[in-house]
């Protein structure tokens, strides 16, 4: 279970970008932060960020 | 976002509750669920039993604070029931434990809280009455009977989902406190369950409003989201080539300034020790550097304008506002105190001197008389003066002729008695003088004689008198200010006045800091900008780093993203909270408000204006601050979208009779969809409101009957009640005994009419047995 994220940032993120994977990215990082506190090691973040990063934006070589 | 309601609440020798109390909640169409209970009977214990469930922290009277009655509070109570620990046997076990039941969307959650103390010999202390008490000793927080030790401590969040036939324990899916923080996070509880306390300072502290506003509606996720991206993700790894190493580096090491941290990424700070309040606190310093540094100077901003707050409060209670006037007062006349001071004592020695000069004279004014007669004679008979007779002589001597007409020739026998009689004259000039102070004596002494004791010695007799009185009562007058000063605060007084001043000092040092800490961050920042667009254009040069160019591109893609989320969203919601509160607040007044304007600003500095101009925020009274804080939590579940059943203890507590009234009048239509439950003591709910001189028209129902009658308010023209109330009422035994240890129970109650006697006719809360 993950906190939920109000309607308002939802809605304001689809006004903002038309790209579902960058709303999809949004939502799942404002979730992922809910989670972190002070003592959260950013090798953890930058891990879990990076997962999140290839789920949606993967690297193609011919980029 | 789903409503979040509170189905129950059930507590079990937690505090003053002995045995076991249920507490059923019902839904806001239905109405309101009240809690009634005297006070000291256990109301707020009833929201830190809540609060203690959910997040093992009660907010309400654990420190070191006793409340305006000066009861005493949690600090001396266990938090086991004192009757249940005293019944248990020794080497038994007590329980105590807080349920709470609430409901998300269609999902139950049971969140239980126990905690089993064994119970070996209670140590105790004989007071001075003679009476004896357990002593108390903390183990990890938990304040219990020294004597008894935690067996088990369980935290357990079991949940049932729409259709099931039970309760599933979540352990396996998540930790029990994070479910919890998940349903209400502790940061937001405070803005849910209402303690009086906290709404009554509500507003002397900025971090409430921030707080308040950017967690409920969810803008720190969004800040934190970009702060990680910011942090963390924009910065590619090393191992291309030395040009992207270095920038790199150099952008690590704008961020270690930016973020205070050194190159381990452990949290860096300075020698400067940050603000204290109370000097027995342990020392905290300042981050060196940065964002975390601006806010440690923005929270230390806070903490010493709230103390410069207190400062005058206590000043104002002490009566030194007039102390400068005073003080000049005190100066001016010490100066004329001192001036008449050498006046009496210049008339004092003036008259002694007369007194010792004069004062033989008057001893002897009949010798002097007699002297005055017989110099007199002397004067007749031509004795006197002296100076006359020499003069008669040379003038018989020149003229050669005697008074009988005789020659006066030299070497005559009779020339030389002439001569004779004038070399006898030698050394007699001294009777002229006595002729003279005889003459003098018998006008300036004798004939005037009332005159003379007046000048010599009345009048400066008087004249000292006179200004040794007029010495006195300035010297009256000058001690009466003096204790003035001295009961307008005295040292205490001086002492406030001067931390005033350091304070002040302090305040604008702290300003200076914060602009120098914004142009660092500033520079930091547009740096770190510079550096990245190096590196960013190095990398996409570098054959071997096209994927971390890919990815970084990207990130800063979705960096803008939140950046421009936050901002449209902060200032939109921000402006929303204001005007709502606002509007709220308006309409839970009486009478029209004496502020005129009321901004929360970009930092969330709040400014209430009186209609000179003047922020009154932080001088807010007791009541003005409970009803701007319901606004504003009202105002705050609008935008964000987040729904909780709010739980007010003592709502009307410091509320005079018309606002009292008015509340009665709109709570019923205020929050039309928020879960309501009210912990009310007999002022603020049973007992007629308090006659008002300013509207002898105000109706003096209780709040009770504007709740669950109906009809429209003759004073205020508004509509009213129509509203259930479920009644749940505090009974505390009558065991004197068990006085301010309490043994409370809640039970089911319902609102009933006594018409016993003339002084007791009214309504109350009467349980259902």
């Amino acid at each position: 279970m993950v906190e939920e994220i109000s309607d308002t940032i939802r809605m304001k993120i689809k006004e903002l970008t038309d790209n579902p994977d960058e709303q999809k990215m949004l939502e799942k990082l404002l979730q992922k932060t809910a989670q972190y506190n002070k003592q959260t090691k950013p090798t953890v973040i930058k891990r879990e960020f990076s997962l999140l990063l290839d789920e949606h934006f993967p690297f193609e070589e011919t980029d | 976002m789903d409503e979040i309601k509170i189905i129950s609440v059930e507590i079990e020798n937690f505090r003053q509750y002995y045995g076991n109390s249920k507490i059923d909640f019902i839904p806001r169409d239905e109405g309101f669920t009240v809690i009634f209970g005297y006070n000291g009977e256990g109301k707020s214990n009833f929201l830190n039993a809540v609060n203690w469930c959910l997040y093992q922290y009660e907010p309400h009277g654990v420190g070191d604070e006793v409340t305006d009655s000066g009861h005493s509070e949690n600090k001396f109570l266990p938090i086991v029931n004192n009757r249940c620990i005293a019944e248990t046997k020794d080497g038994t076990v007590a329980t105590i434990k807080v349920d709470v039941w609430l409901q998300k969307g269609t999902t139950v959650y049971s969140i239980t809280r126990t905690l089993k103390i064994l119970k070996h010999n209670i140590e105790t202390r004989k007071l001075a009455s003679g009476t004896e008490e357990p002593i108390l000793i903390d183990i990890d927080g938990i304040r219990i009977p020294k004597g008894c030790e935690i067996l088990e401590s369980r935290f357990v969040v079991s949940e049932k989902k729409d259709g099931a036939s039970d309760f599933q324990d979540t352990l396996r899916f998540s930790e029990p406190e994070n479910m919890v923080k998940e349903i209400l996070p502790r940061q937001l509880s405070q803005y849910f369950l209402l303690d009086g306390e906290f709404m009554e300072y509500f507003w002397k502290s900025n971090k409430n409003i921030r707080e308040g506003i950017e967690q409920i509606s969810q803008l720190h996720l969004i800040s934190g989201a970009a702060d990680h991206v910011e942090r963390v993700m924009t910065i590619p790894t090393k191992g291309f080539s030395k040009d992207t190493n270095d920038l790199t580096d150099k952008m690590r090491a704008f961020d270690r300034i930016i973020s205070s941290k050194d190159e381990n990424g452990v949290e860096s700070f300075s020698d400067e020790p940050m603000y204290k309040i109370d000097p027995q606190e342990s020392d905290s310093y300042y981050h060196a550097t940065g964002e975390p540094r601006l806010q440690d100077i923005d929270d230390d901003i806070d903490k010493v304008n709230n103390r410069l707050i207190d400062i005058s409060d206590e000043i104002r209670k002490l009566n030194i506002s007039g102390q400068d006037k005073l003080k000049q007062d005190y100066a001016e006349l010490d100066t004329k105190c001192i001036d008449l001071e050498k006046k009496y004592l210049q008339a004092g020695d003036t008259f002694i001197f007369n007194l010792i000069k004069y004062g033989p004279q008057l001893m002897l004014t009949d010798a002097i008389k007699d002297c005055i007669e017989i110099i007199q004679k002397e004067i007749e008979i031509g004795g006197l003066p002296v100076k006359y007779k020499r003069l008669f002589a040379d003038s018989l001597l020149d003229s050669k002729t005697c008074v009988c007409h005789e020659s006066l020739e030299p070497g005559h026998e009779r020339t030389k008695h002439v001569k004779f009689f004038k070399d006898g004259l030698v050394g007699k000039e001294e009777l002229d003088d006595i002729a003279v102070l005889g003459d003098n004596y018998k006008r300036f002494f004798i004939e005037r004689y009332d005159e003379f004791c007046s000048d010599k010695f009345a009048t400066p007799r008087k004249q000292h008198l006179d200004l040794l009185k007029q010495y006195n009562d300035n010297d009256q007058k000058l001690a009466g200010i003096k204790t003035k000063i001295s009961s307008a605060g005295g040292q205490e007084g001086e002492s406030l006045i001067e931390e005033q001043r350091t304070l002040q000092d302090e305040v604008k040092k702290l300003n200076e800091w914060k602009t120098n800490t914004i142009i660092e961050i500033k520079e930091s920042k547009k740096s770190r900008g510079d550096t990245k667009r190096l590196l960013d254009k190095a990398l996409k040069n570098n054959s071997k780093a096209k994927r971390v160019a890919h990815e970084l591109e990207t990130w800063d893609r979705l960096r803008d993203l939140l950046d421009d989320l936050l901002n449209s969203l902060k200032d939109s919601v921000r402006e929303t909270i204001t005007k709502n509160t606002w509007e709220n607040y308006q309409s839970l007044l009486a009478n029209p408000s004496e502020f005129k304007e009321f901004t929360i600003e970009s930092d969330y500095s709040v400014h209430l204006n009186d209609k000179f101009g003047n922020n009154k925020v932080r001088n807010l009274s007791a009541g003005q601050s409970l009803l701007m804080t319901i606004a504003f939590v009202a105002a705050i579940r609008e935008p964000t979208g987040y729904k909780f059943p709010l739980i007010v203890d003592s709502p009307s507590g410091k509320i005079d009779g018309p606002n009292n009234h008015n509340i009665g009048m709109c709570l019923p239509n205020f929050l039309p969809d928020a879960q309501l439950a009210l912990l009310v003591t007999n002022k603020e709910y049973t007992d007629f409101i308090s006659p008002d001189p300013d509207t002898p028209s105000l109706p003096i129902t209780p709040v009770c009957k504007l709740f669950d009658s109906n009809g429209t308010c003759e004073h205020c023209k508004k509509p009213f009640g129509n509203i259930k109330v479920q009644h749940w009422k505090i009974i505390k035994d009558g065991n004197e005994k068990s006085d301010n240890v309490g043994n409370s129970e809640i039970k089911s109650a319902k609102l009933e009419y006594v018409d016993t006697d003339e002084t007791h006719r009214g309504w109350m809360v009467a349980t259902n047995e």
